[in-house]
């Protein structure tokens, strides 16, 4: 049985009622009971009880969940299906190791700061110019390769270590987060300028290692560990730690607890560290006020998807919204489904993106039907994932990280 | 097993992807609600009439039984593969064809769920009436398959009042359309009230002509407290006879306010015997006379409590409880047992007793929900699956809820249909001429018994 | 034939059974050996049982029975079994036996403040029994749904002459095949229903209706789509031509009657907007009734004018929906010639049915196109096999009459039953 004896108990609660279907958006896509909740927790305790095999068809099952904690939500029995998904998925890296090579190359490269770098500029610049020597290569498994912004210099590179102000009414470090930090660096720049202009001295540390949530979700640990402890040997210090990806958000304020739970010593240290991250528009609401500093000309119909991690891992929902409402002459509409998954979650989009694409499709159906002109989020890789479905379907809504449109408001 | 040579004709008939024989299929759709399970060959799902019928002839021509499933929700059994059998599983045929506002009438595959149906009509100001606890989740092929009901159906009726016709491919693998867009339309006979409920065992729905209406004007939530749940179900009788037909009358006893309560903290009192809760929907105008008299009615019937919510969240509130009453159990046992006997509504305080008599008999927990308005009651009975003793206390306790149910003159499946679970209880509740009528009409459609064989009935 | 006649002389005496004198209990042109009135449900056990065991045809009917198929056989009138045997305000329940007449039935009921709303099929003579196995959709159904769903339970002699008890009084049950609903239609081929358990409401907290004389049926028909775009849903809103509303009342054009039951508020509300929506289609009359003697007396009238209807058997029925009924009209004039003219059209508004006296062999195909172009089709087992021909399907023509006749010789080995009944 190995790890899925730890959550055997859990598993057994499960009483098959179904009721996840309608909360499972690779269910809705896919229609087969493996690809539910359901299926998956029965399946898993199937392997625990020797009664299938740990079969490519059993890993595919694990690795396509979403891992957006929908079934858990509405689960009657409080069954939490992606916590027992990820104990499968642990189980599944004990027994075989991380396959296939691709993933293994992905979640490697992802802690080694350099090989990241190296990758994200060489796609900047030459790599982008080898696929425009593809005829016809503009969509790579549902991502917008060519226009995926790529940063010749990571954003934590770009500016000071530490960018002051005059009158410093607080400070804190910004953990940049690897998308942040390589891709989508215009929107840190935005999470700065916001702090800053609100007379907050930003520190942007040189060192800014991944928070260890792509290891965690497929199950490596060790790996995961490994940057936990990088990152709070970094971060550790400062006595506020912001970060503007509800991903890594979720990582250092809540799951890193979870990984840490088996090491009595350094857990307090974590829970520590926990404590003191915030999450960008979290941090905004609680600790700033903005509103009297922000002027906008131009009237605008905006909405908000609400990344998995934000909606259901992080449980913040008001705060950007009310951050996007504070914007003078913004009007906020709500879309359909604005909490529903949007299909990227972390590596399904690159192994299952046929199903992916799908997820996406709808969400980027559902903001076009909203009227809104402008989407906003709080996860850069939603915002790619979302660019991408928009651009399929010919859509002009433009995609902006909550930091963007607060940032673009507040005037000198 | 099924052999390469059928494997490929499957596929040929429906794609590739849409045959299904591997080890985690064979496992994944070996079970449904119940705790029941049942060793099939094979999985395929149809994308269209036509490939359901060359489904259906070839496995005829192989001799191959035929299960139908839509989401797989069902407690009864009703899905659960026979042994040697394929099962048919319609949830990737979901197309809502055509709604047609003006005439009351939406055109859709079985595989749609019902509540992806509610939302696109919500956008309209429509809705289909019949709303079954698992209707996020159930497919209106399994709500057609079991007729099934729902909180709302007290006053609106359960899902066969709400089919017009049905596109319908029976064993012999010949399409027919029974009604059509009207209820005026059955050739005589009226067909679809017979496959409506028939759990798929005499044809299998591959269109349904559902009847749609606006959502009412105005709705009014409200929430009476009771020391004994007699004091409640007289408050029901007295409604009814006071000349309303709430929406909904939903019940909880002691236990599941408590478990409840520990769930979610909903603030109602955990010393109460029962509460209601009642909804009442119509022209504005006429409600505030409606919940004026139930009010009285509910403080005849020694209420120690009476709320009318005059908010949206007031109504979210009222209705936290019961949403969470199923799931909220799981912090006594890990696994509940669902039942549905339903009793006419004047022996409802003689179910309300027995249950407590099976509670003590048996020795085990039992909590109660009930919509009580239509004398249907769900207690739940709490196992852990793990332990046999437990499992089998389970049945016995069901078995005896069902001859309660017969003896109060009531039915032992008021929306959850007879499937496999059931089966051996029919006879007592239908007698050897009622049940040689079943068998009539399971021969006029299916003699071969190649359409779910073993639910419902033996031939 | 005499040696069945006086075994069933010996089951429910002499005096039950007529063999000369029979036409007033009988419909069409063919000749029963005996009028038979059974008292009890071990009465109709016996008669049932001797025509099976000697192969003789059997129909049945509350008053009068229909003797299509009948010659030499026996035609049972249900009118001794006349009884409510238990009314149960509690459950909203009544058993009752199936020779009851129809409309003293929901009159007695009335008088307990409880509404058996199914309109009878012909008001001077329907039965219970009869009421549900025609299975009428009726002028109430979009409101109270078709007459099927106020059976809950029912005992009948099946053809083989077993007693057959199904249902209860729960509302709600999904327990075997659907039985209780099935036998809403199937006209005594499944058997003669003996008694009858059916649902009742409250009655309504208030009534009125509103009736209006109208130019044309197309302007009431226009009218009749306003009133549900209002999200008004009275519960009969039907228009009668010039022909058919004289026998309710004189006008000019045709009759539209309007009843709205319901509570208080809004009955008085819906009123004045059914009859604002009928002054703008150019009602040259409106009346909006509130007494109940008026009321009552309105609607007598028009279950008269149901009966002639329904008794008339040259017409055909069809269903184009409600927001089709305008376009129906305007097709209907091509092929029957002017509507309004005609000896008889009924518009039922909210069930989008019309019915309009004709020949069906002559115009009932015709119609039948006309119908299915705006989405609808002729009612009933006519309008299936229409529906089959015009798709040219010959092989759901003939799928569906296999089905039809398999339930059918399932339940009736020796095709006793209803002989008139062609499936």
């Amino acid at each position: 049985m190995g790890v899925l004896a730890e959550v055997y108990e859990k598993l057994n609660t499960c009483g098959k009622c179904g009721f996840c279907h309608g909360a499972c958006k690779t269910y809705k896509k896919d229609g087969a009971e493996y690809m539910v909740a359901r299926g998956r927790v029965q399946l898993i305790k199937a392997l625990a009880d020797n009664k299938i095999d740990a079969d490519s068809d059993y890993e595919d099952v694990v690795n396509s969940c979403l891992l957006c904690g929908e079934c858990a939500v509405a689960c009657p029995s409080g069954v939490k299906g992606h916590e027992l998904v990820l104990a499968a998925r642990r189980d599944l890296k004990l027994r075989k190791g991380t396959k296939p090579f691709a993933k293994s190359l992905v979640l490697k490269s992802l802690t080694k700061p350099g090989r990241l770098s190296f990758g994200f500029s060489f796609f900047a610049g030459p790599g982008k110019k080898i696929l425009k020597m593809i005829d016809g290569v503009q969509f790579v498994r549902g991502i917008d390769v060519l226009s995926m912004p790529a940063a010749k210099t990571p954003f934590s590179k770009q500016v000071p270590e530490v960018i002051t102000v005059a009158n410093p009414k607080k400070k804190v470090a910004f953990y940049v987060g690897c998308f942040l930090n390589h891709s989508l660096v215009d929107s840190a720049h935005s999470v700065v300028k916001v702090l800053t202009k609100n007379d907050v001295e930003v520190t942007v540390p040189r060192e800014q290692p991944c928070c260890g949530l792509p290891q965690y979700v497929y199950g490596d640990f060790e790996s995961a560990k490994a940057q936990g402890k990088k990152v709070i040997n970094e971060f550790g210090k400062y006595d506020a730690v912001i970060t503007a990806c509800a991903s890594c958000a979720s990582m250092l304020k809540k799951e890193m607890s979870e990984l840490f739970h088996d090491d009595e010593d350094y857990l307090p240290k974590v829970k520590e560290f926990s404590e003191k991250c915030f999450e960008f528009s979290e941090y905004v609401s609680k600790e700033l006020d903005t509103t009297s500093k922000l002027k906008n000309d131009t009237p605008t119909i905006v909405t908000y998807h609400d990344p998995c991690h934000m909606v259901r891992y992080n449980k913040i929902t008001e705060e950007p919204r009310n951050l996007l409402k504070s914007v003078p002459r913004n009007k906020y509409v709500e879309m359909f489904e604005a909490n529903r998954c949007c299909g990227a979650a972390g590596l399904v989009q690159a192994f299952y993106h046929d199903l992916s694409s799908m997820i996406t499709a709808d969400k980027a159906q559902n903001i076009m039907d909203s009227g809104a002109e402008v989407i906003a989020t709080s996860c850069p890789a939603c915002m790619l994932k979302i660019s991408s479905g928009l651009k399929l379907k010919g859509s002009k809504v433009e995609v902006k990280h909550v930091a963007d449109i607060l940032a673009s408001s507040l005037r000198d | 097993m099924l052999s390469q040579s059928v494997i490929t004709k499957l596929k040929s008939i429906c794609g590739e992807k849409d045959v299904i024989t591997s080890k985690i299929g064979m496992y994944a759709y070996g079970y449904d609600g119940t705790m029941l399970e049942g060793s099939h060959v094979g999985i395929v799902f149809p994308e269209s009439t036509q490939e359901v019928v060359d489904l259906v002839n070839f496995c005829r021509e192989q001799g191959i039984a035929i299960v139908p499933r839509g989401a797989g929700t069902n407690v009864s059994g009703g899905t659960l593969p026979s042994d040697g059998s394929i099962v048919m599983n319609f949830a990737r045929m979901k197309k809502l064809l055509e709604i047609d506002l003006e005439n009351y009438v939406a055109i859709v595959e079985p595989g749609v769920v019902n509540w992806d149906i509610q939302e696109t009509l919500a956008k309209y100001g429509y809705y289909y009436p019949p709303d079954p606890a698992s209707w996020k989740a159930s497919t209106l092929g399994g709500n057609l398959g079991e007729s099934s009901g729902g909180p709302k159906c007290f006053k609106y009726g359960v899902t066969r009042d709400f089919i017009y016709g049905l596109e319908v491919v029976l064993p012999t693998g010949k399409v027919i359309w029974v009604g059509g867009r009207d209820f005026s339309s059955e050739p005589m006979y009226d067909l679809t009230r017979i496959l409506v409920g028939s759990e798929g065992t005499i044809g299998f729905i591959t269109k349904a002509a559902i009847r749609i209406q606006p959502i009412p004007e105005a709705k009014r939530t409200m929430l009476a407290i009771f020391n004994t749940p007699e004091d409640a179900s007289q408050a029901v009788a007295d409604i009814v006879s006071a000349g309303i037909i709430p929406t909904t009358l939903e019940m909880m006893d002691n236990l599941i306010i408590n478990t409840t309560e520990d769930h979610c903290g909903a603030g109602n009192p955990r010393d109460a015997g029962a509460l209601l809760i009642i909804e009442v929907d119509g022209h504005p105008g006429d409600l505030e006379a409606q919940v004026e008299t139930i009010g009285e009615v509910a403080k005849k019937a020694n209420s120690k409590d009476f709320k009318v919510a005059t908010s949206a969240a007031e109504v979210d509130k009222i209705w936290l409880a019961r949403r969470v009453a199923f799931g909220s159990v799981a912090r006594v046992k890990p696994n509940y047992g669902v039942n549905d006997i339903t009793v006419p509504r004047s022996n409802f305080p003689k179910a309300i007793a027995a249950i407590e008599k099976v509670k003590k008999d048996f020795g085990v927990t039992i909590g109660t929900v009930a919509h009580a308005g239509d004398g249907n009651l769900h207690p739940l009975i709490l196992f852990d699956q793990r332990n046999k003793d437990e499992v089998d206390s389970l049945h016995a306790a069901e078995m005896e809820l069902c001859r309660i149910a017969i003896d109060l003159e009531g039915t032992i499946s008021g929306e959850h249909g007879i499937g496999i679970l059931k089966k051996a209880l029919l006879p007592k509740e239908f007698g050897p001429v009622g049940m040689d009528v079943f068998k009539k009409v399971k021969r006029s459609f299916d003699p071969q018994n190649q359409f779910n064989p073993g639910k419902l009935i033996d031939l | 034939m005499s040696d069945i006649i006086a075994k069933i002389k010996g089951i429910v005496g002499d005096a039950n059974v007529v063999t000369a004198d029979m036409p007033q209990y009988l419909k069409g042109n063919e000749q029963p050996a005996a009028v038979v009135f059974p008292g009890s449900t071990e009465d109709v056990v016996g008669i049932v049982k001797a025509a099976y065991d000697a192969d003789v045809k059997v129909n049945v009917g509350g008053n009068v029975v229909e003797t299509k198929g009948l010659s030499g056989g026996i035609a049972v009138v249900m009118s001794r079994m006349n009884q409510i045997e238990e009314v149960d305000p509690e459950n909203l329940t009544c058993w009752v036996q199936a020779g009851m007449n129809h409309q003293e039935f929901v009159e007695k009921l009335s008088e307990k403040k409880l509404n058996f709303p199914p309109e009878p099929y012909a008001v001077s003579t329907s039965s219970i029994g009869g009421c549900f196995s025609i299975g009428d959709v009726d002028s109430k159904a979009f409101n109270y749904l078709p007459t099927r769903t106020f059976i809950l339970a029912y005992e009948s002699v099946l053809p083989t002459g077993e007693v057959y008890k199904v249902g209860t009084k729960c509302i709600k049950c999904v327990s075997g095949y659907d039985m209780i609903h099935f036998i809403a239609g199937s006209r005594a081929t499944f058997g003669i229903l003996t008694r009858v358990l059916v649902k009742l409401l409250p009655a309504p907290q208030a009534a009125k209706a509103v009736v209006a004389d109208v130019p044309s049926l197309a302007a009431a028909a226009k009218a009749f789509k306003a009133i549900q775009k209002r999200k008004v849903f009275p519960t009969r809103l039907n228009a009668l031509n010039k022909a058919l509303g004289n026998e309710v009342m004189e006008t000019s054009g045709c009759l539209v009657l309007v009843d709205i039951e319901g509570f208080p508020v809004s009955t008085a509300q819906y009123a004045k907007e059914v009859e604002a929506e009928l002054k703008i289609a150019g009602a040259s009359f409106t009346k909006v009734i509130e007494d109940k003697a008026e009321y009552d007396e309105l609607w007598s009238k028009w279950l008269k004018v149901r009966e002639k209807i329904n008794l008339e058997e040259n017409k055909v029925k069809f269903t184009v929906g409600p927001a089709k009924v305008v376009n129906a009209l305007g097709s209907l004039s091509g092929i029957v010639s002017n509507i309004e003219e005609n000896p008889g059209v009924l518009v039922e508004g909210l069930n989008g049915k019309i019915t309009v006296f004709t020949d069906p062999d002559a115009n009932a195909a015709a119609i039948n196109n006309m119908a299915m172009g705006l989405g609808g089709n002729v009612s009933g087992l006519l309008g299936s096999q229409l529906r089959c021909k015009a798709y040219n399907d010959n092989e759901m023509l003939e799928e569906i009459s296999r089905v039809l006749n398999s339930i059918r010789s399932e339940f009736d080995p020796k095709g006793i039953m209803a002989p008139g009944i062609k499936l």
